[in-house]
């Protein structure tokens, strides 16, 4: 169970302190401290300063042992590298089990530092602390309200874990998620991981409650037998999606042998993953789609796709990467082309894709899209065109030419558009099947009221269908190797 | 580092349940007649020895060998190839259009790794292989052969019926083996694997061991 994993206390502490805590708002214990007390954490804070200042409102106590006994359980670390090891058994006697070292000056200095990060590991396992970095920007847990880091930004809650061995892409990440709202659930830089590698966050988010997709992201791999293990353990209870950094040339001791020429390293990776289970993702942008997909969406119950647009071009390039997907454009089936046509004008498309072909009236979208959902052939839909009257509606708010008329529509098309997404996620949770909703006025125009509405439910909305028919065409094969497995 | 002669490597692979080529070690022209003339003629003469991994790159293969004339003709020029101290292998001669490359190596990343895809002497330019870390399993191995781009060579094709399935995982099944059992190889070649009558057979076989 995730109570007793050894890393429960790192993601779920009762109490922080940020040791070496500074009244510099430029100074890493500055921002940590900040941004602890500014997401709200669940438990007391405290910090600690040798000259006792107060920061934010928190009195800073000069030394760990000031600090009252067995409130605190997790350590922020600011300090100096060389003064880490020595407070550690202080922490370890007020009660602390598990802290992050945000403090550079280790391995990633050299030698000398590489032994330093040797000797903080056997004085953190000897103190019984769960250390994780060093020179690492810290953690979020929002299940906790914890933003324990010296970064920005912190996310919106949601069920999406992440471990980067890169803080960089850790923040891109949570950028995404901000931008998005497809929230995080944990989130750690993992620094050098000196004592605990990304395996071992695998491990963690396998079996946390709170964890519904997982996202790692690696370079380096100082074990990539326990990877694979981890990888593959995890990947059997929940998504996981692996993004890779950095290639290097294969160390294979047998480079004398064709065998030993085509094993690059990245080749091996790659079908390293696909053998656990995990998805690959192409980039930062990829990685997220793809969680924020399993993160909102049902799984659907097969292949078949609906492609559903109240617009051209779009419908015809999504049906050519759907079908070269593994995906099906369903052929619609008679008794549901009869249906569409009680809904729609002739002209309508007959067709999958079901091009509305601007035959929608005031109710068509929310109709069809129930119609379609229920016919039991449907598996999955997509759905394109949504903020196109929201876009004539902007123009006609700015529209140094507005009239009464104008803006009545204007209104009229905002209010449209917001129905429209609120019936797109009252048909998921309707009929448990996938939407997935795809605009570029994600990007191009966040605020139109199509896109933003999709965003205020928490659902992703996709800036191109293409990315959605890939996240689609991964959910589906995770949904057909879950079924395979329970059989 | 130490390679296995050919001869050798297929020898233990056949042990395996590899199936590989008909072949005797020869060590003069007069042996190399009397075997090529049980097999029946065409055959295939190689060098065979220690240090000679890369024939092609010499040169020391002579495929399709008709008659005895051409025979002794073939281990003539071989002999000024080898270093004098070379055997000559002889072999049946194995048609097959589809030529296919499967392997074993220790990666330093992640321990034992099987390989198999497109084979033959655009192997490494196409490099269109996939691979597994072992052990795993024949579910595993069966999801790599056909994740190949040119997973159609498996199917029928040009005339030859498709790749028997079974037959090619129980092949890669036994390289995997092989290399498991056997802690000092730390490489294995087999390339090319070439489709005979649906079933692969091993032609060249290259042994590592550190």
């Amino acid at each position: 169970m995730t109570d007793n994993h050894y890393l429960t206390t790192l993601f779920n502490p009762k109490g922080v302190v940020v040791v070496g805590a500074s009244t510099h708002p430029g100074k890493f214990g500055f921002v940590a401290l900040h941004n602890i007390l500014s997401a709200g954490f669940d438990g007391p804070i405290f910090a600690t300063n040798p000259d006792k200042p107060i920061i934010l409102g928190i009195q800073a106590h000069a030394e760990i042992l000031d600090l009252p006994q067995g409130q605190v359980d997790f350590a922020m670390i600011c300090i100096s590298p060389n003064k880490i090891i020595d407070i550690l058994p202080q922490l370890a006697q007020i009660g602390v089990k598990a802290a992050f070292v945000v403090s550079g000056g280790f391995k990633e200095t050299g030698p000398e530092g590489e032994y330093l990060e040797k000797q903080l590991v056997e004085k953190a396992v000897e103190c019984g602390i769960q250390i994780a970095g060093p020179n690492g920007q810290g953690l979020v847990s929002t299940p906790v309200n914890l933003c324990s880091q010296i970064v920005s930004p912190y996310p919106p809650e949601g069920k999406i874990s992440i471990a980067s061995q890169s803080g960089n892409i850790l923040s891109a990440l949570m950028n995404l998620s901000r931008h998005s709202n497809v929230g995080i659930a944990r989130a750690i830089s993992t620094g050098n991981q000196a004592h605990f590698s990304v395996s071992d966050y695998l491990d963690y988010f396998c079996n946390d409650p709170e964890t519904a997709v997982v996202v790692a992201y690696v370079e380096g791999l100082p074990n990539g037998r326990q990877f694979y293990n981890s990888l593959n353990d995890t990947a059997s209870n929940k998504p996981v999606i692996v993004l890779r950094g950095g290639s290097t040339k294969s160390g294979a001791k047998a480079a004398a042998s064709h065998t030993g020429s085509l094993a690059s390293d990245h080749a091996i990776f790659t079908d390293m993953v696909k053998q656990a289970g995990g998805y690959l993702a192409t980039d930062v942008d990829d990685a997220f789609a793809l969680a924020a997909t399993f993160a909102t969406q049902p799984l659907p119950n097969g292949k078949n796709t609906v492609v559903m647009t109240t617009a051209g071009g779009w419908g015809v390039l999504t049906a050519d990467a759907v079908a070269n997907a593994e995906l099906e454009l369903l052929p619609l089936p008679k008794d549901l082309e009869s249906s569409i046509d009680t809904l729609l004008p002739p002209r309508w498309s007959r067709n999958n894709p079901v091009d509305l072909a601007g035959g929608e009236t005031r109710d068509t979208i929310p109709d069809l899209l129930s119609m379609l959902l229920e016919h039991k052939a449907v598996d999955s839909l997509i759905f394109l065109g949504l903020g196109i009257q929201g876009n004539v509606a902007r123009s006609y708010f700015e529209s140094p030419l507005a009239t009464d008329g104008t803006n009545r529509m204007a209104t009229f098309h905002s209010a449209q558009e917001k129905r429209y997404a609120e019936s797109i996620v009252e048909a998921i949770n309707n009929f448990n099947k996938p939407v997935l909703v795809a605009s570029e006025l994600s990007v191009a125009d966040p605020e139109n009221p199509g896109p933003k509405s999709i965003r205020d439910s928490g659902l992703m909305c996709y800036r191109s269908p293409l990315v959605a028919v890939k996240c689609l065409e991964r959910l589906t094969n995770f949904a057909e190797r879950s079924t395979t497995k329970l059989q | 580092m130490v390679s296995l002669s050919e001869f050798e490597s297929k020898k233990l692979l056949h042990g395996y349940g590899l199936r590989t080529t008909k072949e005797f070690l020869v060590s003069s022209p007069n042996e190399a007649l009397e075997v090529a003339k049980k097999f029946g003629y065409p055959v295939v003469a190689k060098l065979c020895g220690e240090g000679i991994s890369h024939k092609t790159e010499i040169n020391g293969v002579r495929l399709n060998i008709q008659n005895s004339d051409e025979l002794l003709a073939a281990i003539q020029e071989l002999e000024l190839l080898g270093d004098g101290n070379s055997d000559y292998l002889i072999a049946e001669q194995i048609n097959g259009s589809r030529e296919f490359i499967a392997g074993y190596h220790i990666d330093k990343d992640f321990g034992p790794v099987l390989m198999f895809g497109l084979g033959g002497i655009f192997a490494e330019v196409l490099a269109d292989v996939n691979f597994r870390l072992l052990p795993t399993s024949r579910d595993e191995i069966l999801t790599m052969a056909k994740d190949l781009s040119g997973r159609a060579l498996l199917e029928a094709f040009r005339g030859e019926e498709a790749v028997s399935i079974q037959d090619l995982v129980e092949s890669l099944e036994a390289i995997a083996q092989c290399g498991l059992d056997n802690p000092s190889i730390i490489s294995i070649d087999v390339n090319p694997l070439i489709i005979s009558n649906t079933k692969p057979i091993a032609v060249d076989a290259l042994v590592i061991q550190s």
